[in-house]
């Protein structure tokens, strides 16, 4: 930083460093689809990611059978040994001000939660509640497009600190859940409930990654790399 | 570790692989069950397979797949239509949607590319039945593919394997046949789909062969087909002067060979190995049923020889169970089951190339399980070479029927000649021939059919030999003891334990329910002798048939608590002296009161099981027979099988001295069974009857002849 810098710029040149060291995740993250792609709509952008994803994968281990003589657990494994179910992500958060009307009137706010691309209308609630109905309505697209028997595969671009650059392809398994109380007029608590078919990069490599940079950046690198050398997930096959 | 008695806890894992048309469908195989059951029924499988975005089924978007020509003028003349929409977002924009046939990488694609082989087309020349008029000769596909109908086809071949769950390096073939039934379910509410199969084993192709006697003289030619079995004789059955081993293999392999069959009775069916594309010609017998090969006689017919001379058996039932009927995935099926073809060796490279690996890794002791299931994949994929039908016709017979084959088996009655010909199906053929001697015809998992005589008077002890030891329960066994009776040598090869294989432990039961029946007791049973073909005086012109006494064998024992109850025996059967109607009334009240004391026991999931078997039940120390099994394993959710029992015995008190063992009699009362195997042919260890020899025909016979120990077979 040079010292002839105005206060206002070493503001600036400060809190720029200090998002990149304290909250290196800060990309957005992205919810996208099959169906989309196919109709032209570009993907979803979180301004603010989601407050709390919850990991949930159980295995398959039949409820105990009860013999005379004993108890007997089945383990179904597949060819690879393992007997593991599909993970199921359970994302959630709570958004800023949407509003489903126009600009006049509504109370103006900084923190907008959902934008398309930075896309803005004429006012930023007015362009949250846009993109609030875009998120809703692709949890609730079409299984199989109609015409062209092509399956819908949701795609979710995943940041965190953990986990700074993954991609879960797979399907909502219900549609975006919220509340809309008194109490939080403008802003919406919300959940998804999403069921993983693929990932890349794959989670087991993605353990050996972990712990093996200093920097999120290098890791980010790293996984970019791994992932680079995979093949997209196959829509159309 | 000190394991608690009545606390076992035992972790299974169950698996299995499902070929269908020679594609493994085994990802989307939700549930699969089967039932063997002895009696006249084949045995079934019900597979049933997720049909996530009609995987198994012929699409719209198929159709411009499969009828590109045609659709593509269609499309030109009237673009606008949905069809057309759809041509052009495949044909034009490569829109190729998940499991199409466009996709080549699918099963759908392979599995219809495949059935279109121009090999699986039959030259048909229909005429106009109005004029007369032939329509021209053409080939047509044997498998048609029509929207919205399945990709599979009644017939198509259909093999599952089965893991043991409780030693994951044991597989055992679990299914070999047809399909029988295809159905197409769509959940209204979840709009889950899913194609149910359901399959009957490999004796279906005994039900797709007739044989016919005397055809009629107004239509042979019409109605009969090259499958057909014709004889021209006197009598209505084709099995008559023939002996038992006769009989049978006249209805499994025709009339044209007896052992290595002339080139001249055999011929050549087109096949495709779906793998490679290899075409060849599989040879098969003219005049035999589905692709049974007939091995030597000394390969597939074994006898068990009377008690006073055991060393005239040819094989014991340790070696019949383990060796001869082993269902054991192993190396030696690669040969065994392969059917004989003018394959060029180029299209059997695969298989050269498994089996040295395999013996590579044997030779060094260092058997890799996972070449199991390179085995089972060649075999499963692979229906050019080892067609399901592929197997033998196994017997275990006594070593002399007695009666039985010569005045039971070998004899008919006179029927008229009718003017238009009668056709029977060879299975239904095979059951008349087993009934008449109450044995058990069946067809096992690997592809074989299996005659056997009844083995309800051995124990499970009795299937292993004295040199063979007991499996020991080391440390690898220490937590599933109760269920295990198998054990993998280092190169490879499968022990398995027949006395443990064959015994029900608690930690195996999950419940029973045992029923002691008064209503099937019989307590008397009456055979009337009738007139054979041998001394019939119809073709003198004379119709009456001389008179013969009937005769009975009375079961005193039962009489004071069941009162004397009567049966008859099948008129059906041709009994003409009264020897044989003495046997056959013994063995008919064998059967009828085997039906007085029964259970089912649901018990873990016993893929070893095996039909005509005993079985100790050890929560009520009872020797039972089993007589039907049924296996479900539904995926991530349970795995059982439930084993019915009858021929119940149990232990009355006395002990074999000698043996050191419990001497288990038939529940009921001691000499309620009026004949016993046991005692007759070479296993002399539950002698639990006297039978009496008198046979002098003085019209009722006590507690039970004695079958002839020497007859023609």
């Amino acid at each position: 930083m040079a010292n002839d810098a105005t206060p206002a710029e070493t503001f600036q040149a400060l809190s720029a460093a200090a998002k990149k060291i304290s909250n290196p995740t800060r990309e957005a993250w992205e919810f996208w689809s099959t169906y989309s792609e196919i109709h032209g709509t570009p993907p979803i952008k979180m301004s603010v990611n989601p407050n709390s994803v919850s990991w949930d994968q159980s295995k398959r281990i039949s409820t105990a059978k009860k013999t005379i003589g004993g108890t007997t657990y089945f383990k179904w494994s597949d060819k690879t040994g393992r007997n593991l179910d599909p993970l199921i992500l359970t994302i959630s958060g709570e958004t800023g001000p949407i509003s489903g009307l126009g600009a006049n009137g509504v109370t103006q706010s900084k923190t907008s939660i959902i934008t398309l691309g930075g896309f803005a209308k004429n006012s930023r609630s007015f362009a949250n509640g846009q993109n609030w109905a875009k998120l809703y309505t692709l949890t609730t697209q079409p299984e199989i497009d109609p015409v062209t028997f092509v399956p819908n595969i949701w795609e979710i671009t995943y940041r965190s600190l953990l986990f700074p650059n993954i991609i879960f392809n797979g399907f909502f398994n219900q549609v975006l859940k919220f509340s809309d109380t008194a109490a939080s007029p403008f802003s919406k608590q919300y959940s998804l409930s999403f069921t993983v078919t693929a990932v890349r990069p794959d989670i087991l490599q993605l353990r050996n990654l972990i712990g093996s940079a200093n920097d999120v950046n290098v890791l980010r690198g790293s996984i970019q790399q791994v992932t680079a050398g995979e093949p997209q997930p196959k829509v159309f096959v | 570790m000190t394991r608690l008695r009545y606390n076992e806890v035992i972790t299974g894992f169950p698996s299995y692989r499902v070929f269908v048309a020679g594609f493994e469908v085994t990802e989307d195989c939700t549930d699969v069950s089967s039932t063997w059951v002895n009696g006249r029924a084949p045995s079934f499988v019900n597979l049933t397979l997720l049909n996530l975005n009609d995987k198994y089924v012929i699409r719209r978007d198929d159709m411009v797949s499969l009828y590109p020509g045609e659709i593509a003028q269609f499309a030109k003349a009237v673009p606008d239509s949905d069809l057309s929409k759809t041509y052009d977002a495949i044909v034009n924009q490569k829109q190729i949607p998940l499991n199409s046939v466009a996709d080549y990488k699918s099963t759908k694609s392979k599995m219809v590319r495949y059935k279109q082989n121009p090999a699986f087309s039959i030259p048909v020349n229909p005429t106009n039945a109005f004029t007369g008029a032939p329509q021209g000769t053409k080939p047509y596909p044997i498998y048609p593919f029509i929207e919205g109908k399945s990709i599979f086809h009644q017939n198509d071949p259909v093999r599952v394997f089965m893991q043991d769950p409780f030693d994951p390096e044991v597989w055992y073939y679990f299914f070999a046949g047809f399909i029988t039934q295809i159905t197409d379910s769509v959940n209204g509410v979840a709009l889950e789909k899913t194609i149910t199969i359901n399959c009957e084993d490999v004796s279906k192709s005994l039900r797709y062969c007739r044989y016919t006697i005397n055809p009629g003289i107004r239509d042979p030619e019409l109605i009969k087909t090259g499958t057909d079995l014709i004889k021209f004789s006197g009598y209505s059955s084709p099995l008559v002067n023939k002996n038992f081993q006769e009989a049978a293999d006249y209805t499994v392999f025709g009339d044209l060979v007896k052992n290595n069959p002339p080139s001249s009775a055999l011929e050549s069916v087109p096949v495709v190995v779906q793998s490679t594309g290899a075409r060849f010609n599989r040879l098969i017998l003219k005049s035999g049923a589905g692709n049974f090969k007939p091995l030597p006689l000394k390969q597939r017919c074994y006898t068990i020889a009377p008690a006073s001379n055991p060393e005239r058996s040819t094989t014991t039932l340790e070696n019949w169970q383990n060796v001869i009927l082993n269902h054991v995935v192993t190396l030696n099926d690669l040969d065994i089951l392969r059917a004989q073809s003018n394959n060029p060796e180029s299209s059997q490279t695969v298989i050269q190339s498994l089996k040295a690996k395999v013996r590579a890794a044997q030779n060094a002791n260092n058997f890799v399980a996972s070449l199991t299931q390179e085995i089972i994949t060649t075999i499963g994929t692979d229906t050019a070479n080892y067609p399901v039908d592929g197997g033998t016709l196994l017997m275990l017979l006594p070593e002399g029927l007695g009666k039985l084959g010569e005045d039971v088996v070998a004899k008919d009655f006179v029927s008229s000649i009718s003017m238009t010909s009668e056709f029977k199906d060879r299975r239904s053929l095979m059951y008349d021939l087993v009934d008449r001697v109450e044995f058990c015809f069946y067809a096992d998992p690997k592809g074989n059919l299996i005659i056997e005589f009844p083995l309800y008077d051995f124990e499970p002890s009795d299937f292993v030999s004295p040199n063979t030891q007991s499996l020991k329960r080391g440390a690898k066994s220490q937590t599933l003891d109760s269920v295990r009776f198998t054990h993998t040598n280092p190169n490879g090869t499968v022990v398995i334990d027949n006395e443990r294989r064959f015994t029900i432990e608690d930690e195996a039961l999950e419940s029973f329910d045992a029923v002691d029946d008064d209503a099937p007791v019989r307590t008397i049973c009456q055979c009337n002798p009738v007139v054979g073909i041998g001394n019939t005086a119809l073709f003198a012109g004379q119709m009456q048939a001389p008179i013969r006494n009937p005769k009975a064998v009375r079961l005193d024992t039962l009489i004071p608590i069941y009162g004397p109850r009567v049966i008859q025996t099948d008129p059906r059967k041709p009994v003409e002296t009264a020897e044989a109607a003495i046997i056959s009334a013994a063995l008919e009240l064998n059967k009828v009161n085997s039906e007085s004391y029964t259970y089912k026991l649901p018990i873990l999931p016993r893929f070893s099981a095996w039909l005509n078997r005993p079985m100790i039940f050890r929560h009520r120390n009872h020797i039972a027979t089993t007589y039907s099994i049924t296996h479900r394993v539904s995926w991530a959710n349970s795995a059982s099988t439930t084993i019915g029992f009858k021929y119940a015995r149990g232990w009355a008190g006395q002990v074999d001295q000698a043996a050191g063992k419990l001497i288990y009699v038939p529940i009921g009362g001691e000499n309620s069974r009026p004949v016993n195997y046991a005692v007759l042919f070479a296993h002399n260890r539950t002698a639990n009857n006297n039978p009496s020899n008198d046979t002098s025909g003085s019209g009722t016979q006590s507690n039970g002849p004695s079958a002839n120990p020497r007859g023609r077979s």
